[in-house]
């Protein structure tokens, strides 16, 4: 079997993300800066209302990541983002990941989270060992 | 080089390159891990034993944050992590973050945490936090 061959599709992950999953996130994630939540600060911050967590948004790509590689993911993955635009709730957030290569044992996926109107909230790379 | 007290809070403003805060440690449990995928909506019988890897991301984030004032207007615009080792839900993980860079050009201060996760000796995971805190209204945009 080729190396590309053994490594595995990922499937995009779609999440509403609205302000009650920021709320939530807050204390799941352990990150409590005002801009996430309806403060002065939020208001008064460059995008004058609560953005979402960056975090919550890279966690759908984690998520497809775990889906396609199990717990090879947790021991052997890699990833490097920027974000992009920043997401203002309510939005539904799908996490995209694309074969990019195979090299030596390791799959690189071109990774994103789009909004519903195609925005790119997120982009960059992962990385996860395949069975070879 | 200085080793950040975390005691009061460091001020995000004071910290440069090389500082490092002082190591602290992150003991997981079940109900830390159900609060975070209740948050974030995923769910995957791995969670059952094993810490989300991005959990243990965010847990190291939120003690940098726990230690040193972050101003509100403070963004997380990227993220770089490798991850090692599986962590099961209820070991102990000691965090070690670094300011591996801190810059400033025309007001905005950009500052890279670099972050590595130990467990038992063994590292677990490591990673770098970029983040941007743009200049309030009215304060210089002169580079500097």
């Amino acid at each position: 079997m080729r190396e590309k061959d053994a490594a595995p599709e990922v499937a995009s992950v779609t999440r509403l993300i609205d302000q009650s999953r920021v709320d939530r996130y807050g204390v799941g994630g352990r990150d409590h800066n005002p801009i996430h939540f309806d403060t002065p600060e939020a208001a008064k911050s460059q995008f004058g209302r609560p953005v979402a967590h960056g975090m919550l948004v890279l966690a759908l790509v984690s998520e497809a990541m775990t889906k396609a590689f199990g717990d090879r993911w947790s021991e052997g993955g890699h990833l490097k983002v920027r974000w992009r635009a920043p997401v203002l709730t309510p939005a539904r957030v799908t996490a995209i990941a694309n074969l990019r290569h195979v090299e030596d044992g390791v799959a690189t996926y071109d990774v994103s989270c789009e909004d519903e109107n195609g925005e790119v909230l997120l982009a960059g790379m992962a990385r996860g060992p395949i069975d070879s | 080089m200085a080793e950040l007290s975390g005691k009061p809070k460091d001020s995000f403003a004071q910290i440069d390159r090389g500082d490092q805060l002082a190591p602290f440690e992150l003991t997981i449990t079940a109900e830390d891990v159900a609060l975070y995928l209740e948050a974030t909506g995923e769910s995957d019988e791995l969670w059952a034993r094993y810490v989300p890897p991005l959990a243990l991301v965010a847990f190291a984030l939120g003690g940098l944050m726990d230690r040193v004032e972050v101003p509100s207007g403070l963004v997380h615009t990227g993220q770089e992590f490798d991850f090692c080792k599986s962590v099961v839900i209820g070991e102990s993980v000691e965090v070690e973050i670094k300011v591996a860079s801190s810059s400033r050009r025309r007001g905005v201060r950009m500052v890279v945490f670099a972050t590595e996760l130990f467990s038992g000796g063994a590292m677990v995971g490591s990673g770098r936090t970029t983040v941007m805190l743009a200049p309030e209204d009215g304060e210089s945009q002169e580079a500097s």
